[in-house]
């Protein structure tokens, strides 16, 4: 064996031998890298080893057993990993017990879908940077897959910018004579009619309902950006004509507004849509009107609701994270006015100062579904067009920790909750 | 009976304090009490405050208000201000600096509804003025309230009579959000009417960092080419620490005395800065455009700083032409003559000397043979050096003199006092640091060779040295690999990098042995290779300076490799 294979595999197995069972994955500033944290512990749980993640105690850090694989993983994307023996873990979990802290044990690798076109530039949705960056497999579902029933084999479902209202997010108004653009509305119109759609409102809306029903039967859903508000919309505006005449040649019902059923809706109820199809907003929902200058809101800051890990375990996962407060950014929905909030919608995080919520989570049916405002937390003003943001900048971003806490929250459910 | 005697003493003082004023204001005037006051301000502040306060009372109202709350801030008193400026506001309502001094007082005293009462009450004393809101949103900006500013100036820019009276404030609001576009935009409009706003700009848009600088250089850079704008974009460049972009800031304005006068500024910001590669640019354009040879030798003098001898060289040689014999001598001369020596025209340098050894002092001479001497000593020429170098006597060329004898041990007594900035000795010191060698002919031999630019001659003398200098083995090795790699001779540097890898897997050259490896794998096309040597230099030196590096080499590695 040459000399420095010797080296390299006692570097290996070295560490272990010193007494460690266990490898705490500290996610408080002593991480150098907290997103890849979430990488290697979903590796590990893809191994079918067992992880628990210590709501609360250092920035929410990870419990996995020490064995090769994982420590030359962590070695390899730079995460910190401390080693603890058996004693150093008893004392972690007396320190915990006394707390507002608690572990909560992972079990499997949640299989993940992201519902993106395939033509979509990789750097256009902040999960799939996270997940490209985390080191996290997950499959890419569109129009055709979801119309065929394909949802259920996942256990978390992704969405992004996508405007299920069918009108190319009112981008018409901006954008109409640009390329890009053109071919948007091109390969969608296209698509809606290979799968015998009358229009692109009509597919998106189909599409909405599959997920919807989705959500309903068990399904975990996490959408962020102009996603969460137009399949509010969708959904509760199944049977209404709530789309201006630019994408299906008819305008919007006059009565739309009174017409919506928020009975059917995740998260929202009593909302008032845009009628003006010049107008580059969808609803009242979103608080920060980014795109309409007379309404647009300025960024401020927003805040991590704290909650209590023993007694409410699945929004502590949702916010665990090394910062309470965090920088704002925009997107094609960027908040949620609370007005229009349901009763049963957990606010996760708030605008400071604002009645706005900029995370918000619920249970819907036998699934739960988490919506984010806002397009990529390291980019506040993301334009159409703008340069991808390079994770490896932002290895200890909080904002992108809040998505992938949504990846690792399924891990977390104890039964498989398929239909 | 103890009313009565109150009324006595004070119509007693009455009487004394009366004639007492009438004699002061007859002789001082409200002015010279301020000036006294402004005399006592810093050494007897209470003395100065009841001075200021006299004045108040007389025709000089604002600047004793500004001087009350000036003593009163230092003194810790600044709430006995409020009855004043009550007072005065009763006077002059719609007085801007009045209301001014009211909003900064009951800020730093954070009586904050007060605080929005007093500018409510501004803004109905003065409708249609911008001051209230311009004033009032730069407090609320300098509390870190950039949400409360936004909407204050939201509302003022449907109440006042001019919006654009408040550009530089929204630009200011803008930036504090970290609202970079808008920011961006809204600069290149204040600066249309207020270009004397160009630091205050370049302070608030210096802290865009990532993606957002590239709208603010959008903005900025925006046709028509506009001068204050891209003197603006230029001085950010240079704060983000790109010299070349910062010159080009500045294509397609016109030039004029105005632009000229720009160039000059970044001219002398980027050499405060360090930043030649750009300063060398402005200062040349500057000659070109002035034809002051001053300017000549400036633009030379960064270019030899920036590595650029070739383009010193015909600077000095220009403004050798423009200047008098004297000046040329003193100034053109050392500077073609250091250009010389940096291109390795060792020859040309000493003809360059011996023309002009008859028209200069020695005190000249002395320094011009010292350049020359760096000229031997560049291109290793140590027989024509070494009588320059024992007359001059300077550690740093004794040190290299004698690296090239191969005399280690004298070389490294000579670098015990020597310059540890000198870029040509940094290879012999980290060298001399790892072996305790007295001589080595083959050494002496290799850095000659390097010196003389004979890359065959020092591969050979490096890999022969490599047997003998003992724990210095795998830098000397190293030294003869990156030669290797330089001239993209992979076949030949593979085997040194591997054995640098392989047998001094504890040096600090292990590293960089690794990820040479592992790129000359990723040129041939092999993924795994350059995947398993990142792979094994992560794992093996995880505290390495090349680790982040190689943690993005191995993305790409496993991209080529089709592993994720």
């Amino acid at each position: 064996m040459p000399r420095w294979k010797r080296v390299a595999f006692g570097a290996l197995l070295a560490a272990p031998t010193l007494g460690a069972q266990h490898l705490l994955v500290p996610m408080d500033d002593a991480q150098r890298n907290h997103l890849k944290a979430y990488g290697l512990t979903y590796s590990v749980l893809q191994r079918t080893e067992k992880a628990e993640w210590l709501l609360n105690y250092r920035g929410g850090a990870f419990l996995l057993l020490d064995t090769p694989p994982t420590r030359r993983r962590a070695g390899l994307d730079g995460v910190s990993v401390i080693a603890l023996n058996d004693g150093g873990l008893a004392a972690i979990r007396t320190e915990m017990s006394g707390q507002n802290m608690d572990a909560v044990p992972l079990e499997r690798a949640p299989k993940v879908a992201i519902y993106s076109p395939p033509s979509a530039n990789p750097w256009d949705d902040a999960v799939t940077i996270a997940l490209d960056y985390a080191g996290i497999p997950y499959t890419k579902v569109w129009d055709p897959e979801v119309i065929a029933g394909d949802l259920p084999k996942y256990e978390w479902l992704h969405l992004h910018h996508e405007d299920f209202t069918g009108q190319y997010n009112k981008f018409y108004i901006s954008y109409r004579g640009s390329p890009w653009f053109i071919n948007q509305v091109n390969r969608t119109v296209a698509q809606a009619r290979q799968l015998g759609f009358a229009n692109v409102p009509a597919l998106k809306k189909a599409v909405a309902e599959k997920m919807r029903q989705y959500v309903e039967n068990g399904g975990f859903l996490f959408a962020m950006c102009g996603a969460t508000e137009t399949l509010e919309l969708a959904v509760a505006g199944a049977n209404i004509d709530i789309a201006s005449s630019f994408s299906d040649g008819t305008p919007m019902d006059p009565d739309a507004d009174q017409k919506m059923d928020w009975s059917r809706a995740f998260a929202v109820q009593n909302a008032h849509l845009e009628p003006s199809p010049l107008i580059n907003s969808m609803s009242d929902i979103d608080g920060h009107q980014v795109n309409v200058p007379g309404r647009r809101r300025a960024l401020g800051t927003f805040s991590l609701f704290a909650f209590s890990a023993k007694l409410d375990p699945v929004p502590t996962m949702l916010t665990q994270d090394h910062r309470s407060v965090l920088q704002d950014y925009y997107g094609v929905t960027t908040s949620f006015t609370k007005s229009t909030l349901k009763p049963g919608t957990r606010v996760l995080a708030f605008e400071d100062g604002l009645p706005l919520a900029k995370y918000i989570h619920g249970s819907y049916g036998k699934g739960a579904w988490t919506f984010l405002g806002g397009h990529d937390p390291e980019d506040p003003q993301h334009e159409v067009g703008a340069a991808p943001t390079d994770l490896s900048l932002y290895p200890n971003s909080p904002g992108y920790r809040l998505i992938l806490n949504n990846v690792l929250f399924p891990a977390a459910q104890k039964k498989p909750r398929k239909t | 009976m103890v009313v009565r005697s109150w009324i006595l003493v004070a119509g007693f003082a009455l009487a004394i304090v009366r004639p007492a004023r009438a004699q002061e204001s007859s002789s001082n005037t409200t002015d010279t009490l301020v000036l006294r006051a402004l005399d006592l301000e810093e050494s007897k502040p209470r003395d100065a405050a009841v001075l200021f306060r006299r004045a108040f009372a007389g025709e000089s109202m604002i600047p004793a208000l500004l001087g009350l709350e000036r003593v009163y801030t230092n003194l810790g008193m600044i709430d006995s201000l409020l009855p004043l400026l009550r007072s005065a506001i009763r006077t002059e309502p719609r007085n801007g600096v009045i209301r001014s001094v009211q909003l900064r007082t009951l800020t730093v005293l954070q009586k904050d509804e007060e605080l929005t009462a007093a500018f409510r009450d501004w803004v109905r004393a003065a409708p249609g003025e911008a001051a209230p809101f311009k004033e009032y949103a730069r407090i609320l900006l300098e509390s870190g309230r950039s949400q409360a500013a936004d909407s204050v100036l939201t509302v003022a820019t449907r109440m006042v009579r001019d919006p654009r009276d408040f550009s530089a404030e929204l630009a200011q609001v803008a930036s504090a959000q970290h609202m970079w576009n808008e920011a961006g935009r809204r600069w290149r409009e204040t600066l249309t009417q207020t270009p004397q706003l160009y630091q205050a700009a370049v302070f608030a848009l210096s802290q865009a960092n990532g993606v957002a600088r590239d709208s603010v250089r959008t903005h900025l850079a925006n046709d028509p080419p506009w001068l204050p704008a891209r003197r603006v974009l230029a001085s950010l460049e240079l704060i983000w620490n790109q010299p070349r972009q910062a010159w080009i800031a500045f294509s397609g304005v016109r030039t004029d005395n105005e632009t000229v006068g720009a160039w000059k500024e970044f001219a002398e910001e980027a050499d405060a800065r360090s930043m030649q590669v750009a300063s060398r640019d402005a200062w040349a354009a500057i000659y070109r455009q002035t034809h002051d040879p001053a300017m000549a030798l400036r633009a030379a003098d960064a270019a030899l700083t920036s590595g650029e001898a070739t383009s010193a060289l015909i600077l000095a040689s220009q403004a050798q032409g423009a200047l008098s014999q004297q000046l040329g001598l003193r100034d053109a001369v050392p500077v073609r003559l250091r250009a010389f020596a940096a291109l390795g025209r060792a020859d040309d340098a000493l003809r360059l000397v011996d023309s002009v050894r008859p028209k200069v002092v020695p005190i000249q001479l002395q320094m011009l043979e010292r350049e020359l001497m760096w000229a031997w000593l560049r291109v290793a020429d140590a027989a024509r050096a070494r009588p320059l170098v024992l007359r001059l006597d300077e550690d740093e060329a004794t040190a290299l003199l004698a690296i090239y004898d191969g005399d280690l041990a004298k070389a490294r007594t000579a670098l015990r006092n020597a310059d540890a900035s000198n870029l040509m000795l940094l290879q012999p010191r980290a060298l001399l640091a790892r072996t305790t060698l007295p001589t080595s002919a083959t050494l002496g031999a290799a850095f000659t060779a390097l010196a003389k630019r004979d890359t065959t001659a020092a591969l050979t003398q490096l890999m022969s040295a490599s047997t003998e200098v003992g724990d210095a083995a795998p830098l000397v090795l190293a030294m003869s690999a990156r030669l290797l790699t330089a001239r993209s001779d992979d076949a030949h540097a593979m085997p040194i990098w591997t054995r640098i890898v392989t047998d001094y897997a504890t040096s600090p050259e292990a590293p960089e042995g690794d990820l040479e490896w592992a790129r000359a794998a990723l040129r041939a096309r092999d993924g795994s290779t350059a995947i398993a040597r990142l792979e094994h230099l992560l794992l093996t030196y995880p505290a390495s300076a090349l680790a982040p590096q190689a943690r993005r080499e191995l993305e790409a590695a496993k991209r080529l490799a089709g592993t994720s």
